[in-house]
C-alpha cells in the first residue's frame, strides 16, 4: 500500500512534499528532485522552513500553521506565483524568473489528529504562458474589432485618425499615422505622437512610406541603427529605433501607408506585424469607403444644391404616397415649408376634386411609366394652384418600387391666360356664329376653313355647298377669284341666284395676309327683303311723283272743266232738245265729265282726294256693289260674295271705296272677255308679330281683308310689279287710260290700307285689300253723325240768298249765270275782301256763302274764319279743284265746312248749297 | 425551524467576525484594501433555497464548495454569478485587461478566495462549538443554477437547513455580491443555535 503510494508520488507530474507536524520533510518526490535540483536523499529529514528560508520571509510559515490547525489551503498562482523557487521550464524560461506554481496544502491526519502536512505543487508555467498568449490574442482581436468599429466612420479625416490611433494601440507604439498620397505630396493624419501634417516632396523618397506604397510590401525595420546610413529610411521622429510602414492597398494599388514608429528596437515582432497587416487591410477598405462616401457626398451636395436652387418644385414620395422630400421651390408653390410637408400624405396638398385622379396616378406608379399632367394643388391657405407635374418612379437595385418623385411647375399664369384666351375665343366664336351675316374663311386653295351658321344657311341658296373643309369655287354662279377681285377694294358685290324671285345677296371680301398663307374672309348679307322694299319704295316714289304732277295741274284743270260742264249744262237747258246741237253739247258734256273723272282718278291715286271719313259697313257696301254689278255686268260673268254675315266696319268714304270695287270689277271683266266668275270675300285678318314680313308696312292688329278675284288668265309676272303704276296698261290707249288700278291703290292707301295683287295658283288674279278694322265705339259715333245728315235731300224751293266768292272771272260768270236760272239771290265777290264788305252790307240776308278755296290775298279758309266770328251759324261751302290741306280737311270732317269738288255739276252744286235750316 | 431575531443577530455577529478575518487575509494576499460588508443572515429550508437563489442569479453560477465534518457536518459554498466571479477575479488580481472567460488561473483564484472565506466561517463555528471540524478539498464548479440546486437538494435522511448569508466584496470602488451558503442537518443547526444562545 505504502509502496504503491510511493510509486504514485513518483509517477505524478506534480511535486509532492510531505512533512511531519514540525515541518520536517518526509517525502520529496522525483518531480521535486528534478525541478529543485535537490535529491530526495539530501532533503529528507530536513526542516522545510530551514531548507527554504524564504518561505517564512514570504509568510508561508503562517500558511503551514493554518494547515497544521486542520485547514486546507489553496495557493493560486495568480496570487502567489510560486511556493518553492524553481527554474522556469521550457519556453517559459525566458519569460518567467521562476517556475509558475499552484499549490494545495492539506493536513495529514492520523486518528483524528493532525500528523503532518502534504503539499502538492503543480507547474503552471506553460499554462500561464498560454493563458497570457490567449489574453493577448483576445485583446488584440478585441482591439482590432474596436478599431474596425471605429474606422467604420465615413468621415475620411476621422477615419484616418482612428486608424492611426488603432495602429498605435495594436503596436503599443508612441507614434503612428496614416500617410495618404496626394499628387506628389504625402498627407499625414494627426494620429498618435508628434506627426507633421505633410511629408514634403524633397523628403518623400527617403521615407519608408514611399517605399511601402511603391512596392506594395510592408517595410519593417526593428533596429534603424543596425542599418547603414544609406539604407536607413528617414523616421518622422529622429529618436525612433523601430519603424513599420504597411501599404494600404485598394484593388492592388497603394493609396497610402500605415506608419508606426517606436523608440525601442525590436518593437515589431511577428505578432505585431500580423496585427498591423490585418489592420492595414481593413483600413484600406475603410479609407476607400470614406473616400467613396466623400465623393458621393460631394456629388450629393451638388445634387442637393441643384435641387434646392431649381426653378421647378421637386417632390419625392414613398410607396405609401407620403412626402419624403421637397425642395424649397416646391414648398413655395403650396405656400408651406419643407418641414411641414415632409411626412405628410401627398393628397393633403391636392385639390379635393383632383384626389381621385392623383390616387389613380399613385396606383400606376409601380409600373414605372413616366407621366406628365396638369393638376390643381391645394395650398396651405386653402387656395388652389395649377401645376404641371412630370412623375417618374424610383426603384432599388433589386428592381423593387420604392417611391416616385415629381418635377412640379407652377402654371397658374399659363392656365389663366389660356382661360382668358378661351373665353375671348368663345366670345368671338359666338359673335361670328350668331352674326346675322354669313362669315366664311377660306384659304388660298378655296377651301372653307370656317363657316358660321348664317353662312351655312346662305351657301345652298347661292348654289354652293357649305361643308367646312370643302371647296368653294364659285358663289352665285361667279367664280370665287372674281368675287375676291371685285371686292378687293372694299364695297359690296350683289349676287343673285334662282332668277327674278330668287334671293339676292351682297358679298364683301377681304384678303387676310399672313406670313405663311393668305386667307380670304367673305361676308354674306341677304338683301332679298331690302331689295324688294327698295323696289317698292322706288315704285311708290314714282307713283308719288306722278300724283304730285297731277295734283299740280288739277286746280286749273278743274276750273277749266267746271266752266265747260256748267256752260254745257246751261246750253242744254236753254236749247230745245232733239236738235243736232243738243247732241253735240251732250258729247261735250260727257267728255268734260270724263276729263273730270280722269283728274279725280289721278287725285285718288295720288291720295290727294278729299276723303270724308265715316263708319262704313263694308259688308253692306260690298253687297250693294255686287247688286249693282249684277245689273251692269254681262251675263257670262258670275258674281260670288262670301262672308260670314258679320258686319265689318271701316272708317272711310263709302263713295271712294265703292269706286275702288267698281274699278276692280271693270279690270276683272276686261280680263275675262269670254266670261267667268268674280269672287268677293270678307274676313277678319289679325296678323301676328312674326307675319309682319308678309306685308312689311302692316302693323299688327285687326284688319278687314277684302279679297277680289277673277278666273281670267292672271297677271303676267313681268306686269305684276307695275300694275298699280298710273298710265301703265297692257291695252291700247284708246281702250284704257291705265288709271283704274292706280286709283284703287290710291283709295286703299288713303284709307290707311294695303293692296296686294297676286296670281291664284289655278289661274286668275287676286287682289287683296286690307283695311283697318274700326272698333265698335267708332262705329256708333259715326252712325249717329250719319243719321243726322240723311234727311237733306229735297231740292230747294224758296229762293236762297247766296254770296259767291270766286277769283276766276270765267267761272264766276258761269256760276252767276247758273244761279240766275234758278231760285237764287246771288251776290258775287272777286276776292275775300270784297266778300267781307258785301257780307257787312247784306249779312242779314245771306244764307249761304259759296267760296273758292284757292284765292290770292285771302283764301277761302281765311274768309270762312272771318265770317265765322260774325255769324257762327252761317253755312259756308268751299269749292276747290285743288287738293286741300289738313286743317281744311279737319274742318270738313267736323262738318263745319262744306266741300264741293271742282268740277261739279249743277245737281251737285244745288245739293251742296241748300241751306241748313228752313 | 424558525430562529428568533436574537439568534439571527448572534449568528450574524459570528459571521461578521469570520468575514473580518477573511477580509484581512484577502487584503494581505492582494495588497489591496478589501472589505466584506456586514452580512444579512437568513435560515431557510433547503427546499426554499432554489427560490431564494433564483431571485439573485440566473443562468450559470460559479461556486466554491467544501464539505466539512466533525462536531457539525455539512456543505459550505460561496456562490457568485458568472459575471461576478469574473469581475472578482479581475479586481483581486489587479488585472487591467478584463478577461472574457474564467480560465484555469482564474478558477484557482476563486477557489483560494472561497477557501479563505469558508475556512474563516467554519473555523469560527468550530471555535464556538469547541469542536474540531475537518474540511475537504475546495472545488470550483461552474454550473447552471438549476443543476447546482439539484445536487444540493438530493434527499437525505435528515431534514436540512441552509444558512444563507448575503455577501458583498468591496475592492477599491467596485463591489461584487454573492452568497455564502452553509447547509446543515437539523442536528448540526440545533447545536450551532444552542452554542450561539450560550454566547448571548
Amino acid at each position: 500500500m505504502i509502496h504503491t503510494l510511493t510509486e504514485l508520488r513518483e509517477f505524478v507530474t506534480q511535486g509532492v512534499l510531505v512533512t511531519d507536524v514540525d515541518l520536517n520533510i518526509l517525502t520529496w518526490n522525483y518531480w521535486l528532485e528534478i525541478h529543485t535540483g535537490h535529491p530526495s536523499a539530501e532533503v529528507i529529514g530536513r526542516n522545510l522552513l530551514e531548507l527554504y528560508p524564504e518561505l517564512a520571509e514570504r509568510g508561508y510559515d503562517e500558511v503551514y500553521r493554518q494547515v497544521l490547525a486542520g485547514e486546507f489551503v489553496m495557493l493560486a498562482h495568480r496570487f502567489h506565483k510560486y511556493l518553492l523557487p524553481m527554474p522556469a521550464p521550457g519556453a517559459g524560461a525566458g519569460v518567467f524568473p521562476y517556475m509558475q506554481q499552484t499549490a494545495r496544502i492539506a493536513p495529514l491526519k492520523r486518528e483524528g489528529l493532525v500528523s503532518g502536512t502534504m503539499t502538492i505543487i503543480e507547474d503552471v508555467t506553460e499554462r500561464v504562458a498560454r493563458e497570457a498568449e490567449l489574453v493577448r490574442q483576445v485583446t488584440a482581436l478585441q482591439t482590432l474589432q474596436e478599431i474596425d468599429q471605429a474606422i467604420l466612420t465615413l468621415e475620411l479625416d476621422e477615419c484616418l485618425d482612428r486608424i492611426a490611433q488603432g495602429a498605435a494601440r495594436l503596436a503599443d507604439a508612441p507614434l503612428a499615422t496614416v500617410a495618404i498620397m496626394e499628387n506628389d505630396r504625402i498627407i499625414l493624419a494627426p494620429g498618435q505622437g508628434n506627426v507633421p501634417p505633410v511629408i514634403e516632396p524633397e523628403l518623400l523618397q527617403r521615407t519608408a512610406v514611399k517605399r511601402a506604397i511603391n512596392s506594395g510590401e510592408a517595410v519593417i525595420i526593428n533596429d534603424l541603427h543596425a542599418l547603414p546610413q544609406a539604407e536607413r529610411p528617414e523616421p518622422l521622429d529622429p529618436d525612433s529605433r523601430s519603424l513599420a510602414a504597411i501599404p494600404l492597398l485598394v484593388n492592388g494599388a497603394g493609396v497610402g501607408a500605415l506608419l508606426v514608429e517606436s523608440a525601442q528596437a525590436g518593437a515589431f515582432d511577428r505578432h505585431r506585424q500580423e496585427l498591423l497587416a490585418t489592420l492595414a487591410t481593413r483600413a484600406a477598405v475603410a479609407i476607400d469607403n470614406a473616400r467613396l462616401h466623400q465623393s458621393l457626398r460631394r456629388s450629393e451636395e451638388q445634387y442637393r444644391q441643384l435641387v434646392e436652387t431649381a426653378q421647378e418644385g421637386v417632390w419625392a414620395v414613398n410607396t405609401r404616397s407620403m412626402t419624403t422630400f421637397v425642395n424649397r421651390r416646391m414648398a413655395e408653390i403650396v405656400a408651406a415649408s419643407p418641414e411641414e410637408m415632409v411626412g405628410r400624405p401627398v393628397v393633403d396638398y391636392v385639390a379635393e376634386d383632383e384626389i381621385e385622379f392623383a390616387e389613380a396616378v399613385f396606383r400606376r406608379r409601380p409600373l414605372g411609366k413616366p407621366e406628365r399632367f396638369d393638376i390643381r394643388l391645394k395650398r396651405q391657405d386653402g387656395s388652389q394652384v395649377w401645376v404641371n407635374i412630370s412623375v417618374a418612379s424610383l426603384f432599388d437595385e433589386s428592381g423593387q418600387y420604392v417611391g416616385h418623385f415629381g418635377m412640379v411647375n407652377d402654371i397658374s399664369e399659363r392656365k389663366e391666360a389660356e382661360a382668358r384666351l378661351q373665353a375671348s375665343e368663345e366670345r368671338l366664336r359666338l359673335l361670328v356664329e350668331y352674326l346675322p351675316e354669313g362669315v366664311l374663311l377660306l384659304d388660298s386653295e378655296e377651301t372653307i376653313l370656317l363657316a358660321n351658321a348664317t353662312a351655312s344657311d346662305y351657301l345652298p341658296l347661292l348654289g354652293a355647298a357649305g361643308e367646312i373643309g370643302g371647296k368653294l369655287p364659285q358663289l352665285g354662279g361667279q367664280p370665287l377669284a372674281e368675287i375676291v377681285a371685285a371686292t378687293a377694294t372694299g364695297g359690296w358685290l350683289e349676287l343673285a341666284w334662282g332668277g327674278e324671285s330668287g334671293p339676292i345677296f351682297q358679298v364683301a371680301g377681304r384678303l387676310l395676309p399672313a406670313a405663311d398663307v393668305s386667307r380670304y374672309l367673305l361676308v354674306l348679307r341677304d338683301v332679298t327683303h331690302e331689295s324688294q322694299l327698295e323696289r317698292q319704295l322706288r315704285q311708290q316714289e314714282r307713283l308719288a311723283a306722278v300724283g304730285q304732277l297731277a295734283a299740280g295741274i288739277a286746280h286749273d284743270f278743274n276750273n277749266i272743266v267746271a266752266s265747260i260742264i256748267l256752260y254745257t249744262e246751261l246750253m242744254l237747258l236753254e236749247k230745245p232738245p232733239g236738235a243736232k246741237t243738243n247732241e253735240r253739247l251732250t258729247t261735250i258734256h260727257r267728255q268734260a265729265e270724263r276729263a273730270a273723272h280722269l283728274v279725280r282718278q289721278i287725285l285718288d291715286f295720288s291720295r290727294q282726294s278729299i276723303i270724308q271719313h265715316k263708319p262704313v259697313d263694308l259688308t253692306l257696301l260690298v253687297e250693294e256693289v255686287v247688286t249693282l254689278l249684277a245689273r251692269t255686268m254681262p251675263a257670262n260673268v258670275r258674281l260670288e260674295f262670301a262672308h260670314d254675315n258679320d258686319h265689318y266696319f271701316v272708317s272711310g268714304d263709302a263713295g271712294r271705296l265703292e269706286q275702288a270695287l267698281l274699278n276692280l270689277a271693270v279690270n276683272a271683266q276686261e280680263a275675262m272677255p269670254e266670261g267667268g266668275t268674280i269672287r268677293l270675300g270678307l274676313s277678319l285678318y289679325e296678323p301676328e308679330e312674326a307675319e309682319k314680313a308678309l306685308l312689311p308696312e302692316m302693323q299688327p292688329g285687326s284688319w278687314i281683308k277684302l279679297e277680289f278675284s277673277d278666273t281670267g288668265p292672271g297677271i303676267p309676272a313681268e306686269v305684276l310689279p307695275h300694275i298699280f303704276e298710273p298710265f301703265f296698261t297692257t291695252k291700247s290707249p284708246a281702250e284704257s287710260t291705265g288709271l283704274g288700278l292706280s286709283q284703287v291703290y290710291g283709295i286703299v292707301r288713303q284709307h290707311g290700307g294695303h293692296l296686294v295683287a297676286a296670281n291664284l295658283p289655278g289661274g286668275g288674279a287676286l287682289f287683296t285689300i286690307y283695311l283697318p278694322f274700326l272698333a265698335v265705339g267708332g262705329v256708333e259715333q259715326g252712325l249717329q253723325a250719319g243719321l243726322q245728315e240723311t234727311p237733306h235731300v229735297a231740292p230747294a224751293s224758296p229762293p236762297v240768298s247766296l254770296l259767291l266768292v270766286e277769283d276766276d272771272p270765267v267761272l264766276r260768270q258761269v256760276l252767276l249765270e247758273m244761279f240766275s236760272e234758278g231760285a237764287y239771290k246771288v251776290l258775287a265777290a272777286g276776292d275775300g275782301r270784297e266778300a267781307l264788305q258785301l257780307f257787312a252790307e247784306h249779312g242779314d240776308e245771306i244764307e249761304v256763302v259759296l267760296t273758292d278755296l284757292v284765292m290770292p290775298d285771302m283764301n277761302g279758309l281765311n274768309l270762312y274764319q272771318m265770317l265765322q266770328r260774325q255769324a257762327p251759324e252761317l253755312k259756308v261751302v268751299l269749292m276747290s279743284g285743288y287738293p286741300i290741306n289738313d286743317e281744311t280737311q279737319a274742318l270738313i270732317e267736323q262738318e263745319r265746312l262744306h266741300w264741293l269738288q271742282k268740277p261739279f255739276t249743277v245737281e251737285q252744286l244745288a245739293e251742296k248749297i241748300r241751306p241748313e235750316k228752313e | 425551524m424558525n430562529l428568533n431575531e436574537q439568534q439571527l443577530d448572534a449568528l450574524a455577529e459570528l459571521i461578521n467576525i469570520a468575514f473580518a478575518r477573511s477580509a484581512s487575509s484577502l487584503s494581505d494576499l492582494t495588497g489591496q484594501r478589501i472589505t466584506l460588508a456586514v452580512p444579512e443572515v437568513k435560515v431557510c429550508s433547503i427546499h426554499e433555497l432554489g427560490t431564494l437563489l433564483g431571485e439573485f442569479v440566473e443562468g450559470e453560477v460559479a461556486t466554491v464548495q467544501q464539505f466539512f465534518s466533525g462536531g457539525v457536518a455539512g456543505h459550505a459554498l460561496l456562490l457568485l454569478n458568472r459575471e461576478g466571479a469574473r469581475l472578482l477575479t479581475d479586481l483581486l488580481t489587479g488585472d487591467t485587461s478584463p478577461s472574457r472567460q474564467i480560465d484555469a488561473s482564474a478558477a484557482e483564484v476563486l477557489t483560494e478566495v472561497g477557501n479563505i472565506l469558508l475556512n474563516a466561517c467554519l473555523g469560527t463555528f468550530g471555535n464556538l462549538l469547541k469542536m474540531h471540524i475537518s474540511f475537504s478539498v475546495p472545488h470550483l464548479h461552474l454550473d447552471a443554477l438549476e443543476g447546482l440546486i439539484r445536487t444540493l437538494v438530493i434527499a437525505d435522511e435528515e431534514i436540512r437547513y441552509a444558512l444563507f448569508v448575503y455577501t458583498t466584496f468591496q475592492v477599491k470602488d467596485s463591489s461584487v455580491s454573492g452568497y455564502l451558503v452553509i447547509i446543515l442537518g437539523v442536528t448540526s443547526l440545533e447545536k450551532l443555535i444552542e452554542a450561539t444562545d450560550r454566547l448571548g
